[in-house]
């Protein structure tokens, strides 16, 4: 960031010593904070906290959630990392329209993504014919799952590692690669590496989101315990029966991604990589 | 029934409510402003015809409808959703409702429904009957237990198992794919054709439904016949408005209407 001398300085912009301006912020960050934390005033009193986490109910959820989203994770990054460097190397006429709808299924309504699968993975759907002569059924199962996890969740990890990429200098994977390394090799040994911290939160941020995926799995892959029923739609059927296991549930899909993100951010602050640091 | 038993029914039950109008429009106070309606999801279409009659009957009254599964509906009103009336599709919710003080006086029972299999028009798993159900293969949609037409759905199939073996229940929901959150879930897997079956409502099956979907009937012996209860809630803003509503629904012109969309009225 260029510095823009006195206010660049150790005390705070001036607009920042405003109430106008502090006011605004505090309600923000209340407004932001205090529902989750709202969550965890009501689970804390609750007696059978550890129980419930042994519940089939809840067991199966996680073992779902683990399975699809890790599952997703592994695909994310094995396509989209070479999607993402293709992006940032090269630079051809109509690359912001094909960006922009690469960012689509990250903004988009989760129903949209779920009406979209199913027009193109289902029994009628585009592919559907297709599928079916192979035997392949994907509605419905936990393979559903995935693809409507992969499919909100790619572009967030593409985006970062695309912008991590951008940061690395040319120049250094051609010396590299003068210097008598593979281009694979030139890629794992210096790209990879000088990239590492936007990778590894385009891997935490897909992950989480993957995690959190809700809408597109209902619609696409519908709710079965032990099979499609990941934690968050464990927690709106249990928000029907019993409000602790959902409380409990949502504990978990707090915690879980919060230690994830802030682990991140704490390692990547440590590693000084320049603009990364 | 035939398009033409339901433009009579309509026809009808018109008739009967502009009666009905013409007698109450003598009394003093009409009811007027906002009423919300929380019902469940197999009355969408029913009660969202019904608003119509009730607009004539009662010009000044404004109906806004709220319409899911009815347990989740309950659930609304027990974090504090605010509604006038609620009606749900099975006695379960309702006295939930009522247990936890959410309910204005007794739910009067206004309706009641049939079961039904549906599976696509063109029958992918073959089912033709309901013991078909239990096909191993079959790829079979219900709503979940806690949905009102999903608990009917298993009281019909333990209801079977007299007749198919106590192993009736578990062999069908071994080809359970999806739980759904409603009735209208089940219905949209099965119209979309990646469910080879399902068990909705009699009324959900529409004319324009039976363009994707046929049926198969469920033996008398088994089916379930769901009642749906209707109130006034305690938290009402609009109890004069809520007592009109439910007073239409119950009326022969509200009963007409639901008639007309393939629900049995509590008359017969």
């Amino acid at each position: 960031m260029p510095n823009h001398g006195r206010r660049h300085s150790r005390s705070w912009p001036l607009a920042g010593r405003s109430i106008l301006w502090r006011l605004p912020a505090l309600v923000a960050v209340t407004f932001l904070i205090l529902p989750l934390l709202a969550i965890f005033l009501k689970v804390l009193p609750q007696s059978h906290l550890w129980h419930t986490l042994q519940e089939p109910f809840v067991t199966q959820a996680l073992r779902t959630s683990l399975i699809t989203s890790l599952t997703s994770l592994v695909l994310t990054v094995a396509f989209g990392t070479p999607l993402a460097y293709a992006l940032a190397r090269r630079r051809v006429p109509g690359t912001t329209l094909f960006d922009t709808l690469l960012d689509l299924p990250m903004v988009l309504p989760p129903t949209v993504a779920g009406v979209a699968l199913l027009m193109t993975f289902g029994r009628r759907g585009l592919l559907g014919p297709w599928l079916e002569a192979m035997g392949i059924q994907v509605v419905f199962t936990m393979a559903a799952v995935v693809l409507a996890q992969s499919f909100v969740s790619m572009p967030l990890y593409v985006r970062s590692a695309q912008a991590g990429f951008r940061g690395v200098d040319p120049e250094l994977e051609r010396v590299a690669y003068t210097l008598g390394y593979s281009a694979a090799r030139t890629f794992l040994r210096v790209t990879v590496p000088l990239a590492f911290p936007a990778l590894l939160s385009g891997v935490v941020m897909a992950w989480a989101r993957a995690l959190g995926e809700f809408g597109a799995t209902i619609m696409f892959a519908g709710n079965l315990t032990g099979r499609t029923q990941t934690m968050p739609l464990a927690i709106y059927i249990a928000m029907e029966s019993d409000l602790t296991t959902a409380l409990v549930l949502a504990t978990l899909l707090i915690v879980v991604p919060f230690g994830c993100l802030f682990a991140t951010r704490f390692f990547a602050r440590r590693r000084s990589y320049g603009t990364y640091a | 029934m035939t398009w033409q038993g339901r433009v009579a029914a309509v026809l009808s039950g018109m008739f009967l409510w502009a009666g009905l109008v013409s007698q109450a429009g003598a009394t003093a106070s009409q009811p007027s402003g906002e009423v919300v309606v929380m019902a469940a999801a197999s009355l969408t279409a029913a009660f969202t015809d019904m608003a119509r009659g009730i607009r004539d009957a009662h010009p000044r009254l404004r109906i806004v409808y709220n319409f899911t599964g009815s347990q989740t509906l309950r659930t609304q009103l027990e974090q504090g959703a605010t509604a006038d009336v609620f009606a749900s599709a099975d006695d379960a919710q309702m006295q939930r409702a009522l247990d936890r003080g959410l309910i204005d006086g007794s739910p009067q029972v206004f309706v009641r429904n049939n079961l039904l299999i549906i599976v696509p028009r063109d029958n992918p798993s073959q089912a033709t009957s309901f013991a078909d159900l239990a096909k191993p293969g079959l790829k079979l949609t219900l709503a979940g237990s806690q949905v009102p037409v999903g608990r009917y759905s298993r009281e019909v199939l333990q209801a079977a198992q007299a007749d198919h073996g106590t192993d009736f229940s578990v062999r069908v929901l071994h080809n359970l794919v999806s739980e759904e959150t409603s009735v209208k879930q089940v219905l949209v897997k099965v119209q979309l054709g990646e469910a080879d079956a399902g068990i909705v409502y009699a009324s959900d099956v529409s004319e324009k439904v039976l363009q994707d979907v046929s049926t198969v009937l469920i033996p008398g012996a088994y089916n379930r016949l769901a009642s749906y209860p209707i109130a006034a809630t305690l938290a009402a803003r609009n109890p004069s408005g809520a007592a009109a509503f439910i007073r239409f629904v119950l009326s022969p012109a509200g009963q007409a209407v639901l008639k007309a969309h393939g629900f049995i009225p509590v008359t017969e």
